[in-house]
């Protein structure tokens, strides 16, 4: 049974939410955006799955019992920057066994600076027990080292990380969605404050409140709609038990599959969202996908495909430009595609058939150990 | 004061963070071991003046420190310590692991 994707939300995302906002609410919001999206009301949700860092105390059923929504079926994921593909990938199946027919996957976060501090202190027990003492306040040194290795053996430079962070300002002016907008140039780029060397402000994402959705349904019940129908979702996890020099990323192992399952290759997709949590795993991801070749020129890739926006990358300005709402990060990249698949994607629209997502998170100690790639083609 | 890698008594695999299961022989009883120094793989400067550092270890062993006492360059042998205060000579602190797991 093939499955779709109807309807797209997302909460305007703020660096400074105001006084009394909630995690709860700004989901709700994301969430009622899609559902109108797709033409739907809360009565007609039967599944429902959400990730989200700040929802404590509540969980999925609070949010479902205080939306109203009566299920059949529900999840709660804890996976970060890759809980958009592995809850896509249960929604998937779990409207294929007809355990629900119309799924609304969500995540979001207030991310305001007490609750940013309060995440990365207690990511895990792992960053709790041997990364806070040094002291470290989030993973920025984490990839900054994992940058420099990228850099050693590619031999690249910072220029050509600058790039992609121009490009995505590029594509953020065409999204009144993003939180940054005005054009970023590579003198500015290069001329920021350092934040852990070689990372400046721009390689890292602008923390945001906010929340993203997406409805999916059976294909019969999107007849006649604008649609992304989900041709493949594979994931990995701990594909390295966080030894190594973190280049590679789960998508790896997983993305060979997702193109063979979609019938899509990776140098024919119109539109990519891979995970921006820093340039370096953008090139990171780009390679392991298999859009990057082993073996290329990636300062040459960088200039001649993404500087110069040829290729249509993180079209909404990645997270990197539109900010990365906690949880809702890897959630943002699928939001987007599926606005560009059904052709609501505004002035950055691209002229686009198929489409791939990538998620990266969870860094256990030195780096991510989730991965998924999502593989979605427009039909109506 | 060194820093303190857990040991699979069973085949002698060496990790940090610790684990419950080890993943070469699946056994389940693991030592504490002392590391006295290690190899500087990686460093980074923060803004806020801390250096950080990458250091291997024997047996696929990768601590993320802070260099205290001094600074280090990549190729370094470094001594290591668990206590940030063991500062009067160069050395990687490395947050002692917690036997919680
Ligand atoms: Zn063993």
């Amino acid at each position: 049974m093939a499955v779709s994707i109807i309807g797209a939300g997302e909460s305007p995302y703020t660096r400074h939410p105001q006084p009394g906002t909630t995690t709860s609410r700004t989901l709700a919001d994301a969430i009622g955006r899609a559902l109108k999206d797709a033409g739907l009301t809360p009565g007609d949700v039967d599944g429902f799955a959400v990730s989200s860092f700040t929802l404590d105390p509540d969980h999925a059923i609070d949010l479902a019992w205080k939306m109203g929504f009566e299920l059949s079926w529900l999840m709660q994921d804890t996976n970060g920057g890759a809980s958009a593909g592995n809850m896509l990938q249960h929604a998937v199946h779990a409207i294929t066994a007809g355990d629900a027919s119309v799924i609304v996957v969500a995540a979001g976060d207030l991310m305001d600076h007490t609750a940013f501090a309060k995440l990365v202190a207690r990511y895990n027990s792992a960053t709790e027990n041997h990364l806070s003492p040094l002291p470290l306040a989030g993973p920025n040194a984490l990839f900054a080292m994992l940058t420099s290795r990228q850099m050693e053996k590619f031999g690249l430079v910072r220029e050509d990380y600058g790039r992609i962070a121009v490009a995505q300002r590029q594509w953020a002016a065409g999204n009144p969605g993003a939180v940054y907008r005005t054009p970023l140039t590579l003198d500015d780029y290069l001329g920021a404050p350092l934040v852990a060397e070689p990372l400046g402000r721009f390689d890292c994402v602008p923390p945001v409140t906010g929340a993203d959705a997406v409805v999916i349904v059976a294909d019969e019940r999107a007849d006649g709609k604008r649609k992304a129908k989900v041709l493949s979702v594979t994931a990995s996890y701990n594909a390295d038990n966080q030894v190594g020099d973190g280049l590679q990323t789960g998508l790896r192992k997983c993305a060979p599959l997702a193109w063979e399952r979609a019938g899509v290759s990776p140098e024919d997709v119109d539109i990519i969202s891979v995970y921006d949590d820093y340039p370096a795993m953008v090139v990171a991801q780009l390679m392991d996908i298999g859009v990057v070749t082993d073996g290329a020129d990636i300062a040459e890739f960088i200039d001649t495909r993404i500087h110069s926006r040829d290729l249509a990358l993180n079209t909404s300005g990645g997270q990197l430009s539109a900010g990365q709402a906690g949880s809702a990060g890897g959630l943002h990249g699928l939001v987007e595609a599926a606005r560009q698949l059904r052709g609501q994607a505004g002035d950055r629209q691209v002229h686009a058939k198929t489409a791939a997502v990538s998620g990266y998170g969870m860094v256990l100690y030195r780096h991510g150990s989730c991965a998924n790639l999502t593989v979605l083609e427009a039909g109506q | 004061m060194s820093a303190i890698i857990q040991t699979c008594t069973n085949c002698s695999a060496s990790y940090f963070p610790a684990r419950l299961i080890c993943r070469h022989c699946h056994g389940t009883e693991f030592a504490d071991d002392k590391a006295d120094t290690g190899v500087v793989e990686t460093t980074t400067r923060l803004s806020n003046g801390l250096q950080i550092a990458t250091i291997t270890c024997p047996g696929d062993v990768y601590l993320i420190a802070r260099i205290i006492g001094g600074t280090a360059d990549a190729g370094d042998r470094i001594r290591l310590t668990n206590d940030p205060n063991d500062d009067t000579a160069v050395a990687a602190f490395v947050p002692l692991h917690g036997t919680e797991l």
